[in-house]
């Protein structure tokens, strides 16, 4: 489609660079520049430092040791821009919560107290053409204004031209025609020096970056048509299209805003109210009873949750037991018991009938709001695809037609081979296929999202489709739920399990969990002093007595605990991992038609009995293994996909296709992953399968649909069946059935969600 | 026939007074956020403090 020796830009490797340019955008030449040049040792001017204070002052939002900035800035260039900004963070010392609004064209960011440097951003935003507008705590960017403005106005401009070109359709002649043309043309003046800006920018920005965007056509065939009226008014003839023009422009308007509102819909952040459905809490607060939204929530207020509700702060339980599930903080979905005093994380979902908490943290600042935050800022990521190409090919087609039109039909007269022209470009502009599968895409990563996957990379789904070999990392992965006592483990006397569970309250430890789970809800002991020691055990106090629990393996590589009572010990007990029954079945599913392996550093005939009692062929089960060997292991049989958790998985997870995170894995294995999967239960990767398969279904169907409509309607207008007036109502209509079909067809993949 | 000669400037006198009364409409923000606006009466009217300062 493009000429092959103009290069790819060098940054974004996406785009086509300008001609005698390395890079396609100002935005990406400015992020490389950074990217080799800017170190943390930034030499800082005066003239800087003045300037860092005057923007601080003015438009920065003090809260506690953190100092956050608001700019609107003009739309990327490219999503590599986009992608550019994220990683921003490593190349201004200090950067931190950077966050991209798409649906309000805002970046927010933050500093720590007397560390900002917003003027350094500013500089950068500028280089790359962004045109940042600093934004005042409360102020709302213009941005949505000029749109809503553009569109309301265009519908006006539109009718009014419609209304007047009426007479002339029922027959009017003479000066009464005359008057009526003249005042179509007054009235389309606006709409084609003003309401039309947008579409001539990307147009001369898509000619600049060589990309034969959709707006191309569309801008090409409002300037011709513009021309083309305008010199029939002025030479006294009637072909005029202003009614066509008007109009058209109109419904593309409105078709994108709606395109574009249905887009942001999918892509909107995961604000933290859609997670407490609940609109309202029960809460005492100065011993008085209210009823109060989860942002309300302060430190100190007591909670009362049912069952079922998620609780919206870090809070401390007040009740003497509640059971409880983690998944979104641990990717564990098994119930959990926390006994009185036990600290409960923002997230975490009741599952008794009725708990009370004490707020210990507000919504905003817990760990939940955190994790939030960051998936917004990667959850941003969009590709250049299938369909970006398949668009840029129609309109060159287009182009093509026409041309071999003017070659091949010359006798029909310039007049017809304009109209027929015009009406080409406006039918069978591809916008319905360039937005229709990124709108698919979106739904699927906000379905994914809601059953606890977060799909880092957009391009993961088609790698998805093609999953053959699954390479699973055991330890953590596969493993480490819940302990069991074992059968030779000496007998316990109630009076120290007492002693035990106290101790083990404070820890949040899987074999404390376990513990909790086997012996059930006791009146604990009042422990002081109490403290966890990671990786030995839990210390405390109690009336009077120093116990200690530590933790290590025995023998046969069990974990093995010992109660010490003043450094003597008094209880020894082996515990060991729980076969959990959902990890077999959900092997069971995954290993349909596909292949299983099982990769660990664990000794081998530990491997090899997991292998055997999970149903991993034995020749497929690997022990014994360090990163490094892993790797070459992977190499070996090459897996389409590796599931890991650790930052021990990392080399693999680079080195496989597709690699996934499991159960809120260590941050940089998250970062490693294309998919980061928060919920524990493996058997709903088979879900995602599904997904990707009908997500690819709806895709082809869309682009099927819009091909075959692009062919036909072509054909139409080049045969001069159909006016420029019929081709602008089709051209809009043609989308939104795109859009309607997209959203009837996500509507099915939602029924996915049901299905946990 | 004529009397289209008042018409049509009626016509346009009044679409525009309707556009500018739009344009306004527009610039001082009445179509920002068409969601929260109708709860906005619900909630208090002292401005709710600012949870970081109290905790500062």
């Amino acid at each position: 489609m493009q000429p092959q020796s103009v290069p790819l830009c060098e940054y974004c490797g996406v785009a086509y660079a300008r001609e005698g340019d390395l890079f396609c955008c100002d935005g990406c030449q400015t992020l490389a520049g950074i990217s080799e040049t800017v170190a943390p040792s930034r030499q800082t001017s005066p003239q800087n430092l003045v300037e860092d204070r005057r923007l601080t002052e003015h438009f920065g939002r003090t809260r506690g040791e953190v100092v956050s900035f608001e700019c609107h800035v003009d739309a990327l260039a490219c999503e590599a821009c986009l992608q550019g900004l994220a990683r921003l963070e490593n190349h201004v010392p200090g950067l931190g919560d950077l966050r991209w609004d798409r649906n309000r064209s805002v970046l927010s960011f933050s500093f720590p107290r007397e560390q900002e440097q917003p003027e350094r951003l500013g500089k950068i935003l500028e280089g790359m053409r962004l045109n940042p507008r600093w934004l005042r705590a409360g102020e709302q960017p213009t941005q949505n204004r000029d749109s809503v403005l553009r569109l309301g106005l265009t519908g006006a401009f539109a009718a009014n031209v419609m209304l007047f070109a009426v007479p002339t359709y029922t027959g009017v002649t003479g000066t009464l025609q005359v008057v009526f043309e003249w005042l179509q043309f007054l009235v389309f003046l606006p709409v084609v020096f003003w309401s039309a800006i947008p579409i001539y920018r990307t147009a001369w920005v898509s000619l600049r970056m060589r990309h034969l965007s959709v707006d191309l056509p569309l801008a090409l065939a409002f300037i011709l048509g513009s021309i083309f009226s305008f010199a029939s008014l002025f030479q006294g003839g009637h072909d005029l299209y202003f009614d066509s023009l008007s109009g058209f422009l109109f419904l593309i308007l409105w078709s994108r805003s709606l395109l574009e509102k249905s887009l942001s819909k999918a892509l909107a952040s995961p604000d933290l109210g859609q997670f407490f459905e609940k609109p309202l809490f029960d809460v005492k607060r100065n011993g008085q009873e209210e009823r109060l939204p989860w942002d309300r929530l302060v430190i100190g207020d007591e909670l009362t949750l049912t069952s079922g509700d998620r609780l919206p702060t870090d809070a401390i339980l007040l009740s003497a037991s509640a059971e409880i599930e983690t998944a979104w903080m641990t990717g564990e979905r098994t119930p959990r018991l926390r006994l009185q005093g036990a600290l409960m994380q923002a997230g975490t979902r009741l599952l008794s009938a009725q708990a009370q908490m004490r707020v210990t943290k507000v919504a905003s600042e817990s760990d939940f709001a955190k994790l939030l935050k960051s998936i917004h800022v990667n959850g941003d990521k969009l590709g250049v695809d299938l369909e970006g190409r398949l668009a840029s090919g129609l309109v060159l087609t287009n182009f093509a037609v026409i041309a071999g039109l003017f070659l091949l039909a010359a006798p029909l007269g310039i007049d017809e081979l304009l109209r027929r022209s015009i009406a080409l470009l406006i039918v069978a502009c591809p916008c319905a296929v360039s937005f229709a599968a990124p709108l698919a895409r979106a739904r699927a990563n906000k379905i994914a999202f809601k059953k606890g996957f977060w799909v880092r990379d957009p391009r993961v789904w088609d790698r998805l489709l093609s999953i053959r070999k699954i390479a699973f990392d055991k330890t953590g992965t596969l493993t480490g739920g819940l302990m069991r006592l074992t059968p030779d483990s000496p007998l316990i006397d109630s009076h120290w399990k007492r002693v035990i569970l106290s101790l083990e309250n404070i820890s949040r430890h899987p074999i404390a969990e376990s513990l909790r789970r086997l012996w059930g809800s006791h009146e604990l002991f009042e422990v002081s002093e109490a403290q966890e020691i990671p990786g030995e055990g839990v210390d405390g106090y109690i009336m009077g007595i120093h116990y200690q629990i530590r933790g290590g393996t025995d023998e046969a590589g069990r974990i093995r605990l010992d109660l010490l009572r003043d450094g003597i010990r008094v209880v020894e007990m082996h515990l060991q991992d729980d076969q959990q029954v959902q990890v077999r079945e959900a092997l069971e599913i995954l290993k349909k038609n596909r292949e299983i392996f099982l990769l660990s550093g664990d000794r081998q005939p530990r491997v090899q009995s997991f292998a055997k009692a999970h149903g991993f062929p034995a020749q497929n089960a690997f022990g014994e293994l360090s990163p490094a060997r892993k790797v070459e292991v992977l190499k070996e049989i090459s897996p389409d996909l590796y599931i890991g958790d650790g930052t021990n998985d990392l080399p693999a997870m680079k080195a496989a296709p597709v690699a996934v995170a499991v159960k809120a894995a260590a941050l940089e294995a998250q970062a490693a992953a294309d998919l980061v999967m928060f919920d524990g239960d493996l058997g709903r990767l088979d879900e995602i399968f599904t997904l990707a398969r009908e997500t690819r279904a709806l895709n082809r169907r869309n682009l099927i649909f819009a091909l075959i409509y692009n062919v036909l309607a072509g054909t139409a207008a080049v045969a001069g069946v159909i006016h420029p007036l019929a081709a602008a109502l089709l051209m809009p209509v043609s989308s939104l059935l795109l859009l309607g079909s997209t959203t009837w067809g996500t509507r099915l993949l939602r029924k996915l969600e049901g299905r946990s | 026939m004529s009397i289209i000669f008042l018409l049509a400037p009626m016509a346009l006198i009044l679409s525009g007074l309707f556009m500018l009364a739009f344009f306004w409409a527009t610039k001082s923000g009445q179509w920002d956020d068409l969601d929260l606006t109708p709860r906005k009466i619900l909630e208090d009217q002292q401005p709710e403090k600012d949870p970081y300062e109290s905790a500062n």
